[in-house]
């Protein structure tokens, strides 16, 4: 998407659950802008050598049209200009037709047409943008607002690495004061604290991956290492809720193209919703995160044994503003289903068995 | 004579366990890690440990749990709770269940070695051999 868009004040939460399908990217398929020039080519014979009494130039509204989908904003308005330009060249190849008056009329006609094709065109083009805009500042309060709920286990994992470097210097010192100095005892200790800095900076790496707002960088992603990321994050919430893990990784997942922080977004988000499930309900306490390679697509689930969802609600979980948690939002799955569907996938939840709830989404490997 | 106790640190965290072990045994104790509530309860170290250092956060059971349940099988150890998320509530109902101390991470060397000193006292009746 061209430059930043500015979110105009008028766009609400509501019309961005509705907006989030449109196109966001442009098109790199090399079929589209030939089949452009092809028509273009077609129109301007048929409209030089033909006696058609229409309006000819009002077909270039076509190719505008098209290349919306491959140029930015200057390149669509250089492909009108191109079309009013072959117009007018057309005209000048057949002075006679041109000169009549049904010819003046079709050549102002087809020059009105292609200029208000070409600022609608754009218009939409700029209200495409504000929303793709509004929608990663969602997707970035939405990862505030699940770091703010991880907060105390984040403290938590940083606190241990703290905790073990505190102790392993008072014993470093320790060790050096005695006489002798045991140095074997001390270096041991040394090795310890650098291993616990990483640690708790790996961690530090993690969270700020998490709050830095950038667009959408699709890249070549692993599912799988996304996955284990979500899990490290959220393994202090995991542990304090004393909820056993089993992951079952899929090995034949192939790369696919995405948003890495976004996806893990979606994962951090519906494995802390199995942690409330879970903590709303009184049986057992397991989580299962579970890949699957499905054709050509991959197929990530979170599987709890929680409170489970009521049957007919299925459809409007995933609605802005809808929740079953008492002092939710109702924000985080709207704004995972906005996340999936940009990424050409879908995501629905189903009942588990014998209780709890499903939660899966499902990624295409090739993309269009 | 000065018999310094032995002590056992359950903590399921295992570089903090061994860092922890480290540090008595820097101040000459002589300290052993447990990775959990259930391997400290199953070993034969109960009867000759005479303090307790532990995690309150465990998956299995919480350090203040094990505590309660030492006491309930009349084999009660002096304790220090260690924890990553200190709460005045926790910290209330840990030291009104008859805890010696309670700790939040990271936990400074002398603050832990002043409630090591206090559960000595409070092992021995006579208080007076540390």
């Amino acid at each position: 998407m061209q430059g930043p868009a500015a979110v105009p004040a008028g766009l609400s939460f509501f019309s961005y659950n509705a907006a989030v399908k449109l196109p966001i990217l442009k098109t790199t398929n090399p079929l589209l802008p030939a089949g452009a020039a092809l028509l273009a080519a077609v129109i301007f014979i048929a409209d030089t050598f033909t006696d058609l009494e229409v309006a000819m130039p009002a077909f270039y509204t076509a190719v505008v049209l098209l290349s919306v989908r491959f140029c930015n904003r200057r390149g669509v308005i250089y492909v009108a200009a191109g079309c009013i330009v072959l117009t007018i060249v057309s005209d000048f190849l057949t002075p006679d037709a041109a000169a009549s008056e049904s010819g003046i009329i079709n050549t102002v006609i087809g020059i009105a047409a292609i200029v208000t094709t070409a600022l609608l065109a754009l218009k939409i083009e700029s209200a495409t943008a504000a929303v793709y805009e509004a929608r990663s500042q969602l997707t970035h309060m939405g990862r505030v607002a699940s770091l703010g709920e991880l907060t105390a286990s984040i403290a938590h994992e940083v606190n241990q690495p703290l905790a073990a470097t505190v102790a392993n210097g008072n014993a470093c010192l320790r060790w050096l004061a005695a006489e002798p100095p045991n140095l074997e005892e001390a270096r041991h200790a040394i090795e310890s604290i650098v291993k616990d800095g990483n640690r708790a900076s790996a961690i530090i790496a993690r969270v700020r991956a998490l709050t830095q707002q950038q667009s959408a960088q699709m890249t070549a992603i692993d599912v799988n290492e996304i996955i284990r990321e979500a899990l490290a994050l959220s393994d202090g919430e995991l542990k304090v809720h004393r909820i056993a893990v089993e992951t079952r990784l899929a090995r034949d997942v192939p790369r696919l193209k995405g948003d890495a922080i976004q996806l893990q977004q979606v994962m951090l988000n519906l494995i802390l919703n199995a942690v409330e499930a879970i903590n709303m309900g009184a049986g057992p306490r397991q989580l299962a995160v579970v890949s699957q390679r499905e054709g050509d697509a991959v197929t990530v689930s979170v599987e709890d044994s929680g409170v489970g969802l009521k049957k007919d609600r299925f459809d409007r979980l995933f609605d802005a503003f809808y929740t079953e948690k008492p002092g939710g939002m109702g924000m985080g799955l709207a704004i995972s289903r906005s996340i999936v569907e940009a990424h050409d996938g879908k995501i629905w939840a189903q009942a588990n068995s014998p209780r709890g709830a499903i939660f899966r989404f499902r990624l295409p490997i090739e993309r269009s | 004579m000065t018999i310094k106790p032995s002590i056992a640190v359950v903590e399921d965290d295992e570089s903090l366990r061994e860092a922890t072990v480290g540090l008595l045994r820097a101040h000459g104790f002589i300290a052993k890690g447990f990775a959990s509530p259930n391997e400290f309860l199953g070993s034969n170290r109960i009867r000759i440990t005479s303090c307790l250092i532990a995690d309150m956060r465990m998956p299995e059971m919480s350090g203040l749990a094990l505590y309660g349940q030492l006491v309930a099988q009349g084999t009660p150890i002096p304790t220090i709770i260690i924890t990553a998320y200190p709460e005045d509530a926790v910290r209330s109902r840990a030291l009104a269940a008859g805890v010696t101390a309670y700790l939040a991470k990271p936990f400074s060397e002398q603050e832990l070695l002043d409630s090591i000193d206090v559960a000595a006292r409070r092992g021995s009746p006579s208080g007076l051999k540390h």
